[in-house]
């Protein structure tokens, strides 16, 4: 295939739409395709034409033919994004029709931090949910990929259902000494790719208790949320303990969370074949405890032989914002027949108050919350000053 | 009516207050109606809703007409907000007059210098404030016809964002009336409420708003300083009903009822009840957490406005500390402002000759507004270098909006 004439898709169309943006993404996106689960379709954007010549078996799309006359974008992002706007109908053309179209780009060099933020607006547009999941830079870059990348990953979630990040410092952290630099970059790619086939994978194989596109969806719609997307890979032997650490320590965990309370929760669990029902059982009961959503979990469970003694263990949880949170369905309320006569029912238990729910971020302003945020020589004055200083008033017990 | 009309106009927060008074013979003043209705669609000095700040506005011009019986032409607009900011800027000059004594063009040449700092083009100046001439390093009020080498000034400059300010001139101009100039209301009401030994010895004078809180610093009988910090009363509202998880009415109740600056040792244990009338959804509160909710959020405001000034500026120019503005009717707020700034602080009214019911501070900025347009009526007859008010307030600027 060229590169030039694979905008449209083949007539079996697939639901799910990968698309790489940028040379490092195609890089993920090949090897998704030789190793990864599922029909899936793929599509590769860039402004360098030898890029994408190295990857003949996908179709892409060169962006900015007129612009960079196929070369790279050095290292200028809003060269990216001149180049994406310049193709808007050949990009919202190819992304049109998805159930779920899942973005990989790693920000900080040029292109794909001007582009992605478009195209991800692109394919929000479609009406399809939006998945972004983005590397940002090492430290050692320089201080100029991390500030392109903080704005472009700002757009980026304004654009898109969900955001997962991968902070490649948190990986250069955790390498050793005396490891190789190539593995360093090798490792970034190696979670990125974790994190598709991850994400993607279970939509595709065959489970025992299938989580399936439509459960995904439906966890994304909503108003404001917040989303937490973990992955981990462990051995069967003491698979619940190691699982709920490695869960915690997976480097794409919002970062500064220390418990999260998941309004809504899919868990998916893969297993070589010996994993046993105390065990299953164990684990998920561990997983949506960490959560905190015992009622709103979905679990999903499936088997790929090719994982041997290993489980791998998925985290979706979506954390509502919005503070009039209502549940889907209404809990149900056994109610003596007497008192339905009465007017109204009295709803028992509409939301269950937890400790923090005064301390998240919107509801700190009080009456100024819905007001634009206007600080004053960094701080924001409309917040309460107990609360920045760290005050504790003490109420009466009743 | 022989004089001419002019009203004062304050679109505050709070509530839009509108005074009228009668020019006569130049020099005299009458207060001859007033009005104040409450606000909306301002926050924090900026209009955010214009169809409802334009009404209120309305609302209280017409009340004010009806009350003074009278045409009100034209107005001059006290304008807030942390919009506003100045600069000091000083100029120096050498002095070009015959046996080194200080001419009246040597003045004037000084001050165009003080005065001609560039801007940016969103920015506006809306007061050149002149602190003392410095002749060969010596205070001087007025240096014409002394002796010295070099001849200094300093000005304060107030400038706002144009846009911010051109706002709220749209909001008196779609009522029909002229606004005649604008008056930033810190500077209108430090005029007002400081009398003049304590503008010469020096003093702070805090306007605590609902919305935000204006300050202005004299020394040695002229503005050195002037700013606005976005907190006012509302915020202290706000705060009791984070902390105490009430609502926002509750809230300005237990402030009004039971709130103080500071907390006392007695405090401690002490409850209040919330409604007092002891039905079901009344509580008791801990009078020491209502007044250190407070306390903190004053205590905050006040070092704000004391960084601002610069901590040792304040010990060695202020002689004492002013509160008005209705925010400064807390209980021990005097006590909090004498503890943060180490001058002694009071609760400052109108001067004696005002009429009672407008003694209150919550008029003094309309007061000042109106004081300030009196003074430009009498300006035309004076000699631009004999041109010293008393208050160091001054330069007109309205001709960049009769345009």
């Amino acid at each position: 295939m060229t590169m030039s004439d694979q905008t449209e898709h083949s007539p079996t169309k697939s639901s799910v739409c990968l698309v790489g943006v940028g040379g490092g993404a195609l890089r993920v996106l090949d090897r998704y395709r030789r190793e990864g689960t599922g029909q899936v379709d793929f599509i590769g954007f860039d402004t360098d034409a030898r890029e994408l010549e190295r990857y003949p078996d996908f179709p892409s799309t060169r962006l900015g033919r007129s612009l960079l006359r196929g070369l790279g974008c050095g290292g200028d992002d809003e060269m990216g994004r001149l180049a994406a706007d310049s193709d808007r109908s050949q990009i919202s053309e190819a992304l049109v029709g998805y159930d779920l179209v899942v973005l990989v780009g790693c920000l900080g060099r040029g292109f794909a931090s001007g582009a992605l933020p478009a195209i991800t607006a692109l394919a929000g547009e479609t009406g399809s949910p939006t998945v972004a999941i983005v590397s940002s830079p090492f430290e050692f870059e320089g201080r100029r990929p991390a500030s392109v990348a903080k704005k472009a990953l700002g757009e980026i979630r304004r654009g898109a259902d969900c955001v997962i990040e991968l902070p490649n410092d948190l990986i250069f952290q955790e390498s050793g000494e005396s490891d190789r630099a190539d593995q360093l970059f090798e490792s970034s790619d190696e979670w990125i790719f974790r994190a598709v086939s991850a994400l993607v994978g279970p939509l595709y194989r065959r489970g025992h208790m299938g989580v399936d596109l439509a459960t995904f969806r439906n966890a994304l719609k909503g108003g404001e949320s917040r989303m937490h997307f973990s992955t981990c890979l462990v051995p069967l032997d003491g698979c619940v303990e190691e699982a709920a650490r490695e869960i915690y320590n997976c480097p794409f965990r919002s970062p500064g969370l220390e418990r999260v309370k998941a309004d809504r929760l899919i868990v998916s669990i893969g297993s070589g074949g010996g994993l046993s029902v105390a065990a299953f059982s164990e684990l998920s009961q561990a997983l949506t405890r960490l959560f905190d959503s015992g009622e709103s979990a979905v679990i999903g469970f499936w088997v790929d032989e090719s994982l041997g003694d290993q489980v791998e263990v998925t985290i979706f949880a979506r954390t509502d914002l919005s503070a009039n949170v209502r549940s889907r369905l209404p809990e149900k309320v056994t109610v003596h027949r007497s008192k339905l006569d009465q007017k109204s029912v009295r709803k028992t238990r509409d939301r269950i108050q937890t400790e923090f729910d005064t301390l998240l971020e919107h509801n700190e302003r009080g009456l100024f919350g819905r007001m634009n945020v206007e600080a004053y020589n960094g701080v924001d004055l409309d917040k309460p000053t107990f609360l920045r200083r760290g005050i504790k008033i003490s109420m009466p017990k009743s | 009516m022989s004089g001419k009309i002019v009203a004062a106009i304050e679109i505050g927060s709070q509530d839009v207050k509108v005074l009228v008074g009668e020019i006569f013979e130049d020099s005299n003043l009458n207060i001859i109606g007033r009005s104040q209705v409450p606000s909306a669609g301002v926050a924090k000095g900026r209009v955010i809703n214009f169809r409802d700040a334009s009404d209120r506005v309305g609302e209280a011009l017409d009340l004010a007409e009806t009350s003074a019986g009278a045409n009100i032409e034209s107005a001059y607009l006290a304008v807030s907000g942390s919009h506003l900011e100045g600069i000091s800027h000083p100029a120096r000059t050498r002095v070009r007059g015959q046996d080194n004594r200080v001419t009246a063009a040597d003045v004037e040449r000084v001050n165009a210098e003080a005065k001609g700092k560039e801007i940016a083009p969103e920015r506006l100046y809306i007061h050149f404030i002149r602190n003392h001439y410095l002749l060969d390093g010596r205070y001087v009020e007025n240096p014409v016809g002394l002796e010295g080498e070099e001849l200094g000034v300093t000005y304060w400059l107030l400038h706002g964002n144009s846009r911010s300010v051109a706002e709220h001139i749209h909001v008196v101009n779609s009522q029909n009336i002229k606004v005649e100039d604008v008056i930033v209301s810190s500077v209108a009401s430090a005029c007002m409420v400081a009398s003049d030994e304590e503008k010469k010895s020096g003093c702070l004078v805090i306007d605590l708003g609902r919305g935000t809180t204006d300050y202005a610093f004299y020394h040695r009988g002229c503005i050195v300083r002037t700013g606005s910090i976005p907190v006012g009363g509302e915020h202290v509202t706000n705060d009791l009903s984070v902390g105490l998880r009430v609502v926002r009415e509750s809230a300005e109740d237990l402030k009004i009822r039971h709130g103080a600056a500071t907390v006392l040792e007695e405090d401690k244990g002490r409850t209040h009840h919330l409604y007092g009338d002891l039905k079901i959804g009344d509580k008791s509160l801990y009078a020491s957490s209502i007044n250190r909710v407070i306390e903190v959020r004053m205590e905050e405001l006040f070092e704000l406005i004391r960084d601002e000034c610069g901590a040792n500026e304040l010990k060695n120019g202020a002689v004492n500390t002013l509160l008005t503005g209705g925010g400064s009717r807390l209980t021990r707020c005097t006590e909090l402002a004498e503890r943060v700034f180490g001058v002694p602080a009071r609760f400052a009214e109108n001067p004696d000759w005002v009429a009672d019911e407008l003694r209150g501070a919550e008029y003094s900025t309309s007061l000042g507004v109106l004081h300030y347009a009196l003074q430009g009526q009498t300006d035309k007859r004076v000699t631009p270098v004999a041109r010293r008010k008393p208050e160091g307030v001054v330069k007109r600027f309205s001709r960049l909006f009769k345009a």
